[in-house]
């Protein structure tokens, strides 16, 4: 009998794994044929939702006058806290996110009311017409004011290996600092929006989201419904990056409760401004760090306190900051280390998943340090890396108690130092630097090594749902989301070579919640080692069916049976895949399947900070090279090479696209993304006039992009490695250059340049260093 | 655990209130500013800038600086990131 539980693999050549395959809607996105939600036709009578915001940062609400907004054109209904007839909360977890707010405001923009109209832009218009007095109270905005006033929105965490004060004390040498790290806004080019239609037995909801079944749950709650009277399907988001994971709910809850009062579909899509202003972001931090080591740069002891803004509410703020704690290390190991996470409540919109989920912070902080030692030793920050990677077999134990057994960074790091012709551009910088007055030049290599798995162990399983109809086709479903990233085309690969037919005979479906239910979001760069796997399990069900059957009819033992090049080999004959598909049929052999997946050897103990809490790590490095005008800040990446590991890549096409993108958006978030708050509470830069994404001209002419050759220790869908987040800390790189060309300035003092790396910052850290 | 502040928080030392004016404020974000009018809302549109009235300022003068440079005879390429951008630009 063939293998065919999914957890035993079976090493063959592949057919349609491991190809570069184009994304299955690159050619309708390229010809904006891609249906968006708000490209889906609108059922006559649909209405439109705005939601009105508050204008201070933490207040009573004294009164909420609504008269003149009802009175507007065009206006249908004025939606308040009363209206709902279930629970008013959109949160994930802790239940402290109105959807509504009743009586005290907690952040600037936060939303009070909605309006329901016959266009958006009546109801966007009326919901200017309210009346709000707000009776002020004080606002704690910064981390830094968080601090001062110990406002805690949840307690202090603590990561201990070792003695880290009688390493500290004993040296030899000794630095410490702090580092600011700026937070970053999603800036998906599809914002926020849901589409909600009810309908005789249910609410039907349309919900640009990377977690339809949380949506799902909220919307029931609010409603007093059951789950199972609430849809939500999610066919693909025009991006996410975590700014869809828990903050969509929000706008799906109020579009859903608008279609339940006024029994017509009711759209809310949120302007870009508002968009910015009223959801979460990723994290922003201060890392106070002390650090001893040796002679050679070799660290023996390192405490860091990372302490960030969440926000006024938890959204996955634990996680997030969990995260930064476990990345702390980066690729380094510390013998002897107190890492003190401090999640600081702020009365700022409650900041959220992001892309790296706060361990790129963590990152930041370590390769600061890592800089910093450098320079005080004036080694290149390359072999202070190299002296401090964790060993294989020894020195590989993290501050969490889990050995890292896959290491490959060493191996991985020398590659890119030779194809990247590091140590000969270092001394062409160096060159170059001395003969320059006005620009200055910098390289740096920097490591990833990033942990995969939800640190919630419950939210690591999968689900999937796939049908094989009598003409040969398949239709399969699973419950994570597309968002650009291609996990639809991965897991139609999976099950089209599970099945040995060509990929196009794989019909991909919308995420929805009443064909796989009870799915965790799609994140944590997991979307398809989780789903992957569920999808093949369910396939391999079909086909083990298919091949009883198939081993009955002929007499054929089942070990001599395959499915391969759209014929199912029986013996020594075989037969069309679509004609097995019906003779099995019409045997009346089921040909659907769910499929279920949990990652194995996880664990976690929380109290004791101890555990497993990855399956494995995907390990990358980037070099990059900036040229930085030290008398205006302007600064240009000249180059950049990267070499990352993917494991076996499941579509080497859509994970270099991931690898690249991820690398330009890191490299955004250390340099021209910069969130600026009022000291009122207001975000300042909340629209593409005041906040800079990368550009074209901002990705480096010379990108070289190589995938590391590697296999994944562990057992994943086809020994392939997560993608999703790793490469976004390539971007340091990118930040690390920066510092270095600033570096040049005053030779062996550190470098005074808090992230982002604005024009702005990269000046006042070289007036800082001297320059006039 | 060492809490030194060697460098600035550039949140709180941003001279917001001094920027110039912007052409407009953005009609959509008036219900942020609730009833306090559309002068406040002109007023707050004032600091709604990412860079300093001290950085352009700085910025001003090595721009001078370096166009006397120029003018001496030095390349862009030796003076202006803009100029190796266009190199590169032209060269791909």
């Amino acid at each position: 009998m063939p293998v065919l539980d999914p957890l035993v693999e079976v090493e063959t050549p592949t057919r349609i794994v491991r190809v570069p395959t184009i994304h299955d809607s690159a050619a309708r996105q390229v010809s904006g044929t891609a249906v968006f939600i708000d490209d889906i036709r609108e059922p006559e009578g649909t209405l439109h939702v705005a939601p009105g915001g508050a204008a201070a940062a933490h207040g009573r609400i004294k009164r909420l006058g609504l008269d003149a907004v009802r009175a507007a054109a065009g206006v249908v209904r004025v939606i308040t806290p009363a209206d709902i007839p279930g629970k008013n909360d959109c949160s994930p977890v802790r239940g402290d996110d109105p959807i509504l707010t009743e009586s005290i405001v907690d952040f600037h923009g936060q939303v009070l009311f909605a309006v329901v109209a016959e266009t958006r832009d009546a109801a966007r218009r009326a919901a200017q017409l309210a009346e709000i007095e707000i009776e002020p109270e004080p606002a704690v905005i910064t981390v830094d004011q968080a601090l001062a006033a110990e406002h805690r929105l949840m307690p202090d965490y603590t990561f201990r290996k070792g003695d880290s004060a009688a390493a500290l004390a004993a040296g030899p040498r000794r630095l410490s600092g702090t580092m600011l790290i700026g937070g970053q806004d999603h800036f998906y080019l599809e914002g926020q929006i849901a589409f909600a239609i009810p309908r005789e037995d249910t609410m039907f909801v349309h919900s640009s989201s990377q977690h339809p079944c949380e949506v799902q749950a909220i919307i029931a709650k609010m409603l007093k419904l059951p789950q199972a009277a609430v849809i939500v399907e999610t066919r693909r988001m025009g991006g996410g990056f975590g700014g869809k994971e828990t903050q969509a709910a929000q706008w799906a809850s109020l579009a859903a409760l608008a279609a339940w009062l006024t029994r017509r579909p009711c759209k809310v899509r949120l302007d870009r401004d508002d968009d910015m202003c009223m959801t979460g972001k990723r994290h922003d931090f201060r890392a106070n760090y002390d650090v001893a080591f040796d002679d050679t740069g070799a660290i023996r002891g390192y405490e860091v306190m990372l302490a960030s803004r969440c926000g006024y509410s938890n959204d996955v703020s634990s996680a997030i900051n969990d995260r930064a704690m476990y990345h702390a290390d980066n690729a380094y190991y510390l013998p002897a280390t107190t890492i003190v996470s401090k999640r600081m409540k702020t009365h700022t919109v409650s900041n959220t998943a992001f892309r790296g989920f706060g361990g790129p912070q963590g990152m930041v902080a370590i390769e600061r340090v890592i800089d910093a030692i450098a320079w005080s030793l004036a080694l290149d920050p390359l072999d202070v890396r190299k002296r401090n990677f964790y060993g294989n077999g020894e020195r590989d134990m993290t501050p969490y108690g889990m050995r890292v057994t896959d290491n490959v960074i060493h191996e991985l790091v020398d590659t890119l130092e030779k194809t990247s012709d590091y140590r000969q551009r270092r001394a062409e910088v160096a060159a170059f630097n001395a003969d320059s007055r006005f620009l200055k030049r910098g390289l740096a290599l920097t490591p990833v090594k990033f942990g995969i798995s939800f640190t919630n162990i419950m939210l690591n399983q999968a689900g999937a749902l796939v049908h094989l109809y009598n003409d040969g086709t398949v239709h399969v479903n699973h419950g994570g989301t597309e968002m650009g990233q291609g996990l639809f085309t991965k897991v139609a690969q999976v099950v089209a070579e599970e099945f040995g037919i060509d990929l196009d005979r794989v019909q991909i479906t919308a995420t929805v919640t009443d064909k796989v239910p009870n799915a965790s979001a799609t994140a944590a760069s997991s979307g398809s080692d989780l789903n992957g796997m569920a999808a093949q399990a369910a396939a391999r069900t079909i086909k083990m069916r298919m091949i009883e059957f198939a081993a009955a009819q002929t007499g054929v033992a089942a070990d001599q049976i395959h499915f391969r090049e759209n014929q199912v080999v029986i013996g020594n004959r075989s037969i069309p895949f679509s004609e097995a598909a019906r003779r099995a049929w019409e045997g009346r052999i089921s040909l659907s399947s769910t499929g279920f997946y949990a990652t194995p050897k996880i664990h976690w103990d929380r109290d004791k900070a101890t555990g497993r809490p990855f399956y494995y790590f995907a390990y990358g490095a980037a070099c990059a090279e900036v040229l930085v005008d030290v008398t205006t800040g302007e600064m240009k990446v000249l180059r950049t090479d990267i070499l990352h590991d993917v494991g076996r890549s499941l579509n080497p096409a859509l994970d270099l696209g991931q690898i690249e993108g991820a690398f330009v958006q890191g490299m955004g978030w250390l340099t021209n993304e910069e969130l600026v708050f009022h000291e009122d509470g207001r975000l300042l830069t909340h629209a593409p006039s005041t906040y800079k994404i990368p550009c074209s001209s901002d990705v480096p002419a010379d990108l070289r992009v190589g995938l590391f050759s590697n296999t994944n220790s562990e057992n994943t869908i086809y020994r392939s490695k997560a993608v999703g987040e790793p490469p976004l800390m390539l971007g340091i790189s990118v930040f690390a250059a920066i510092a270095d060309a600033l570096h040049t300035l005053a030779p062996g003092k550190s470098v005074p340049l808090d992230a982002p790396a604005t024009a702005e910052a990269i000046r006042r850290a070289a007036k800082e260093l001297g320059t006039p | 655990m060492t809490k030194s502040n060697q460098q600035t928080d550039h949140q709180t030392k941003r001279p917001h209130a001094t920027a110039p004016v912007e052409a407009s404020a953005p009609t959509n974000l008036s219900f942020l500013y609730g009833s306090i009018g559309i002068q406040a809302v002109a007023a707050a549109a004032r600091s709604d800038q990412r860079a300093s009235a001290a950085y352009r300022g700085d910025v001003a003068q090595a721009l001078l600086r370096k166009a006397l440079v120029e003018v001496g005879g030095t390349a862009t390429p030796q003076t202006r990131v803009v100029g190796i951008r266009e190199t590169a630009d032209a060269s791909s």
